[in-house]
């Protein structure tokens, strides 16, 4: 019987090695954030109020983060925080709102009407 | 994002006939080649960077969320680089245990960062509801650039 020679490892070798659990993806928010670069065409996860990457959001906004593009089906919080903090550019949205008893979402409808977002709403 | 995240050009979008909304969002049409009838079709979004926050995820951006979706997953599947944050970070081998659970694969992740509470003061049902104070507070902080800088520094740990 022939041995199969394999892409990696000879007859043998021990290539357990090549098993080893790969090196880990995890870094710290601040690091996160800083892969963003300005002006980048980003989208956040959730719907509304609910499960928005909110914290990240808040670590763009410190870091000063400028010239985003969003495109979000319902974004609210974190839209309007990063209207507020001025760092979108332009947003691609279906509706946005704070729902319920919290209202409208003003930092977001104020940078629309200064006209210092461009809006493109498909709702 | 429904086209980028299957690698197609443009998606197309039925119940548009006798609105306006074609014309604002200057929309083409293109014929069905099997009905032979006209059909709007929007072009292909594809973000550079999705961030998404899930209930538990492990070091190799593997991840699982509780309850609807949303658009997550196509958001993940359609933007060039994902990011996670999430509410825990779990052992690969809970993964491995479970890979029916697993909505987001490691494959598309570029990044994880573990972040407890990343959605306040937003919900992540089950963990935790909206926050009306939490909301409140940034309303309030909001219209002033100060006021939204001072907030900025207290709401984080």
């Amino acid at each position: 019987m022939v041995r199969p020679t394999w892409p990696i490892g000879g007859a043998g070798e021990d290539v357990s090695r090549q098993h080893d659990a790969p090196r880990s993806k995890t870094i710290s928010l601040a690091e996160a954030a800083r892969l963003i670069p300005d002006g980048a065409l980003v989208t956040f996860g959730g719907v509304l109020l609910t499960r928005p990457p909110a914290a990240f959001i808040r670590e763009l906004a410190r870091q000063r983060r400028r010239g985003l593009r969003l495109v979000k089906p319902s974004p609210a919080y974190d839209l309007d925080l990063l209207c507020a903090a001025g760092c979108i550019a332009e947003a691609a949205i279906g509706i946005t709102t704070f729902e319920s008893r919290f209202g409208q979402s003003r930092q977001f409808r104020q940078a629309v009407e200064r006209g210092t977002i461009k809006l493109r709403e498909h709702s | 994002m429904q086209a980028a995240s299957l690698g197609i050009p443009f998606q197309p979008v039925p119940g548009l006939h006798g609105t306006d909304l074609p014309a604002t969002s200057g929309l083409a049409k293109v014929r069905d080649p099997y009905s032979e009838e006209d059909v709007y079709v929007v072009p292909s979004i594809r973000p550079d960077w999705a961030i998404v926050h899930v209930h538990e995820a492990d070091d190799q951006g593997n991840a699982r969320i509780h309850g609807s979706p949303g658009y997550d997953l196509v958001m993940t599947e359609a933007a060039a680089h994902v990011i996670l944050t999430t509410e825990r970070l779990l052992p690969s081998k809970e993964f491995a245990a479970h890979p029916e659970w697993t909505k987001v694969p490691g494959i598309l992740v570029t990044a994880v960062v573990l972040a407890p509470g990343g959605a306040f003061p937003c919900a992540c049902p089950p963990d935790y509801d909206v926050d009306a104070r939490g909301i409140e507070a940034y309303l309030r902080a909001a219209g002033s650039a100060n006021d939204l800088e001072d907030y900025l520094s207290r709401v984080d740990p």
